[in-house]
């Protein structure tokens, strides 16, 4: 298989992917102006939602990993080269590549080779951390920011807007953040 | 600390002026070496999961998270930034 061809199935499988569900609450206030609470049905519609939003996506991401372990078995190079690439295109397989590792058990020589990957050139290790910090927060932050209505019902409108989440790169760096920003 | 820049803060970051821009650049290096700076006025919107961190006096960054990891929403003038996330 051809890196073209793996990358081609790689996106359409991303593409296939359904996004998070968003959730829109409103009105934040009553006729009169008072604050309206959340109450618990809303909170366990949210749970429902996100859980088949959840059991969706487990499909298309076996077939991402297929993919990978393919991939690996036929030329473990034809990988590195695929995410390499796969990391100036799209922030949805991005997100795939995320979500792969996050749900299901990593195999063993895929491991390695995000490992290899981290030793070697600078871009290639923001990759990995971009992978990585996804891999550690984005499903744990998702929900968080879900559960966390349950312990803040004074929030009334809460816009899930994918476009005010992170690529699960972060900084610790105050000169690489700056760096970065300068770069835009 | 960790701040983790999302899409719609790349976006808000670029409408800046240069001026500006040194003056979040500031604002995020304190920010990401102690929280706490004076300067900063670091606080959480009431009634909402946002915060905020003062650039100067008409500008704030959004932020959203909890322990050493946040993630930067928007940096706009304070008014829209209070108007949308308070």
């Amino acid at each position: 298989m051809s890196l073209a061809q793996l990358k081609e199935e790689f996106v359409e499988v991303a593409q296939g992917l359904l996004p998070p569900p968003q959730f829109v609450l409103t009105p934040a206030n009553d006729n009169e102006g008072n604050p309206l609470k959340l109450i618990e049905k809303d909170i366990v519609y949210f749970n429902e939602q996100i859980n088949l939003w959840y059991a969706s996506i487990q499909y298309p991401i076996m077939q991402v990993r297929k993919v990978l372990e393919v991939a690996y078995a036929e030329d473990p190079e034809y990988v590195i080269l695929l995410l390499d690439e796969l990391d100036r295109t799209d922030r949805v397989v991005d997100l795939t590549v995320a979500y792969a590792k996050n749900m299901l058990e990593v195999p063993e020589e895929i491991r390695k080779i995000f490992d290899r990957l981290s030793k070697t050139n600078r871009e290639t290790r923001r990759f990995v951390h971009k992978i990585e910090a996804m891999y550690k927060k984005s499903m744990l932050r998702f929900y968080r920011y879900v559960l966390n209505i349950k312990d803040d019902l004074n929030i009334l409108r809460w816009d899930y807007d994918p476009d005010a989440r992170s690529y699960g790169f972060g900084f610790d760096n105050a000169d690489d953040l700056i760096e970065h920003l300068n770069a835009l | 600390m960790k701040v983790f820049p999302t899409k719609s803060f790349e976006k808000s970051v670029k409408k800046m002026t240069k001026t500006e821009r040194d003056l979040i650049n500031q604002a995020l290096k304190r920010f990401i070496e102690n929280p706490r700076h004076p300067s900063l006025h670091f606080e959480k919107l009431r009634g909402s999961p946002y915060r905020t961190i003062r650039v100067n006096s008409d500008i704030r960054i959004a932020l959203i998270g909890e322990d050493d990891d946040y993630e930067l929403i928007e940096v706009n003038h304070h008014d829209v930034i209070y108007r949308r996330y308070g």
